[in-house]
């Protein structure tokens, strides 16, 4: 399957192209981490998790849903063509 | 006296050219504090239910806080407050710039102003010192214009309050200008300011503002820099501004597309977002007193608006000219963005009221002969352009638009106001409730109609972990909301500083502590922007507004969005009403959401001390 991960003012240093395909069988949220980890490397692990999970002032939706309000939340399995978003907590204007 | 405050206030009688000052008493600032706060107790002690917002006895209030000048981030906000055109009840509308720091300078924590001049005229403040002057020949000239003549003859650092031609003609979303393209938008000052022949307020003050504990300011602005300066969300918003805002609910499906018809816009991606705004920005701009510069001068270089420079578009205008009118080419909406600015009127109302007529056209509601031959259809840009000029003038059928979309629904029937996008006869800003459900209760119950400032729930139920299909646990999260942001409109501070640097209520007691030598926790300002949430309760039950306006368009509430992640889901009426009156009984108030005589007791609402407006010649 293919997961389209898109960041929206977040990971500038490890993702500048601001998007990257993952493309792996089976992939759950925690999945996409583990690739992203995979091949960014560290510069992505400092900027995107802790050791709770991902940092404070970070979310992630999948397909526009916040994963810590899915019922699975890093568990949640994704389906080909999903899209996973990074943002900051933060918006308004 | 309080360190920080000025101690009064400037009342200004256009009829009779009267000034006189009012005294603000000490114990009067310490129960209300400041703009929002003050500007609801004036309004309550002085503006009784029957003025018609548009007749010489309404009052335009300009008011600051007790943070106003200071260097206290965000601190360069000031707040008008008055009986709005729009809904007939409560407005506060806040802008940016040097209005409010210069008023303090000139002595005044604020201005109010009654009567109507006889001729156009311009009200030139310096220090405590007030000319009228006839600006006959600036009226129907727009904003820019009128800001660049104050600029020009008074002082090039003045404060400057303005109106275009939506403001003279009174449209109900006329606004009111500051610092060329910050506007007091929402809710139809910039008509009040019409009504009363004022096209100009420019203020110049010569002295300071006391601060009890300058160097505990300093350092708190100090630590504040460097937290900002390490937060990746405070980089985030300096390098995209607003615009990054859109990345988001289009992501999670709230962002207002075709009328509200849908959520997502996948045209935007790229053209009108944080990436096609970084497209065109030369240069970012700083509001007084902030260290965030979120906003961006930005400039067409090729195309049919080749040469077009303006400040924007901000999140609100890119939603509301682009999406919801199915618009994606970036340069159409900051022509929109600019005319707009010029002619005073407010981006969020006038793309919903053109939303609302397209909608209308492409149902075959109005035709080419109702639109004097403009083709409304969805994505028509250069007919949206075209309206907004004939709009802001009255002209043919914009004059039917300038009426908003609850009158224009009104006076078509047929079901239109099913899709007419407002609440209390404010049009609705760019999020759409139905991907976050708490976002419906904020729109109803917000006091100066469908608002996204007093609290903005989708930043628990889209960027954090409550479930946004639910109206469950959606009244306790839209009243602690409303309550934080309440605390930084009365003192009054910009609210996005609190969430991009970010600073919490306890470090803006720090700030109101250090500048006026008080004791405030935060406790104890979450309690007052309490008590002022029922106190401006109290003004729209006078008004007339109570429950029967806290309400929405049937759009929002039964039908469903086609796809996205709030596809089939419904929030429906009975969902609605029950959550509506779970947050009037949290509030303290009844089914009805009249506050309560025992509510209304405990917060010692019916206690002095009062203010009155002074009588006879000028001071």
């Amino acid at each position: 399957m293919r997961i389209r991960v898109v960041t929206a003012g977040a990971l500038t240093r490890s993702i500048p192209e601001g998007r990257v395909d993952i493309e792996r069988q089976d992939l759950t949220v925690r999945g996409v981490i583990e690739a992203l980890k995979g091949k960014y490397g560290p510069t992505l692990a400092s900027e995107l998790l802790d050791q709770e999970g991902i940092k404070e002032g970070l979310c992630m939706l999948v397909n526009g849903r916040n994963i810590l309000s899915l019922p699975q939340r890093y568990e949640t399995p994704l389906r080909d063509g999903d899209e996973v978003l990074i943002a900051l907590v933060v918006a308004g204007g | 006296m309080l360190y920080g405050y000025k101690g009064k206030l400037l009342h200004v009688d256009l009829t009779t050219r009267a000034t006189r000052s009012i005294h603000l008493p000490g114990e009067f600032l310490g129960k209300y504090i400041g703009g929002r706060g003050l500007g609801a107790k004036l309004y309550w002690d002085l503006l009784p239910a029957d003025v018609d917002p548009l007749g010489p006895e309404n009052i335009f209030m300009v008011l600051s806080g007790p943070l106003s000048g200071t260097m206290a981030p965000g601190a360069g906000k000031h707040l008008i407050v008055t009986k709005s055109p729009a809904t007939g009840g409560w407005l506060e509308s806040y802008s940016s710039g040097r209005m409010a720091p210069e008023m303090k300078f000139a002595g005044f924590d604020g201005l109010l102003i009654t009567g109507k001049a006889e001729h156009p005229v311009g009200l030139f403040i310096r220090d405590e010192t007030v000319t009228f002057e006839d600006v006959t020949d600036l009226w129907g000239r727009g904003c820019f214009a009128t800001e660049s003549y104050a600029k020009d003859h008074f002082h090039p650092d003045c404060g400057v309050l303005s109106i275009g031609p939506a403001g003279e003609n009174l449209l109900k979303f006329a606004c009111v200008s500051s610092e060329f393209f910050r506007k007091a938008g929402r809710g139809g000052a910039g008509a009040v300011m019409g009504s009363k022949n004022l096209k100009l307020i420019a203020v110049k003050g010569s002295g300071g503002i006391p601060c009890a504990d300058m160097e505990a300011v300093y350092a708190l602005v100090s630590k504040h820099y460097r937290k900002f300066k390490a937060s990746p969300v405070g980089s985030a918003r300096h390098r995209y501004g607003t615009p990054l805002t859109l990345n988001i609910t289009n992501e999670a499906g709230m962002l207002p597309t075709r009328n509200f018809s849908r959520g997502q816009f996948e045209r935007a991606l790229g053209r009108i977002d944080k990436d096609g705004v970084e497209s065109v920005t030369v240069s970012d701009r700083a509001c007084y007193a902030c260290f965030m510069s979120c906003s961006k001068r930005t400039r067409v270089d090729d195309g049919v608006f080749k040469g077009l420079e303006l400040e924007g578009p901000e999140y609100e205008t890119l939603a509301m000219m682009g999406p919801n009118l199915e618009v994606d080419y970036l340069p159409a909406i900051m022509k929109a963005n600019r005319l707009c600015d010029d002619l005073g009127m407010d981006t969020i109302s006038a793309g919903v009221s053109i939303g609302f007529a397209m909608e209308c056209f492409e149902r075959g509601i109005l035709t080419e002969k109702d639109t004097g031959g403009l083709k409304l259809r969805f994505g028509n840009y250069a007919a949206a352009l075209k309206l907004l000029e004939m709009m802001a003038r009255k002209r043919g059928f914009g004059a039917f638009c300038a009426q908003g979309v609850k009158a224009m629904a009104k006076t078509l029937g047929r079901d239109t106001e099913a899709f007419a996008m407002h609440s209390k006869g404010l049009e609705m800003p760019g999020y759409d409730p139905r991907a976050a459900w708490g976002a419906s209760l904020t729109y109803a119950v917000t006091p100066r109609g469908a608002c996204h400032r007093r609290a903005w729930p989708p930043t628990k139920e889209v960027l954090g972990d409550a479930y946004p299909f639910t109206t469950e646990g959606k009244p306790e999260i839209v009243k602690d909301l409303m309550n934080e942001n309440g605390v930084m409109h009365t003192l009054i501070v910009c609210d996005m500083g609190g969430k991009f640097i970010p600073l919490g209520i306890r470090d803006y007691a720090d700030y109101l502590n250090a500048v006026t030598g008080s004791n405030w926790t935060s406790g104890d300002l979450i309690e007052r922007a309490e008590i002022i949430e029922t106190l401006i309760r109290r003004i729209n039950i006078r008004e007339g507004i109570g429950a029967g306006e806290d309400v929405l368009p049937r759009r929002l509430l039964e039908e469903c969005h086609p796809d996205g992640p709030a596809k089939g889901r419904k929030i429906g009426t009975d969902n609605f009403l029950r959550m509506r009156e779970a947050y009037y009984l949290l509030r303290g108030w009844d089914k009805e959401g009249v506050p309560s005589r025992e509510t209304i007791h405990k917060y010692g609402l019916e206690e002095g001390p009062n203010i009155s407006l002074p009588e006879g010649d000028s001071d």
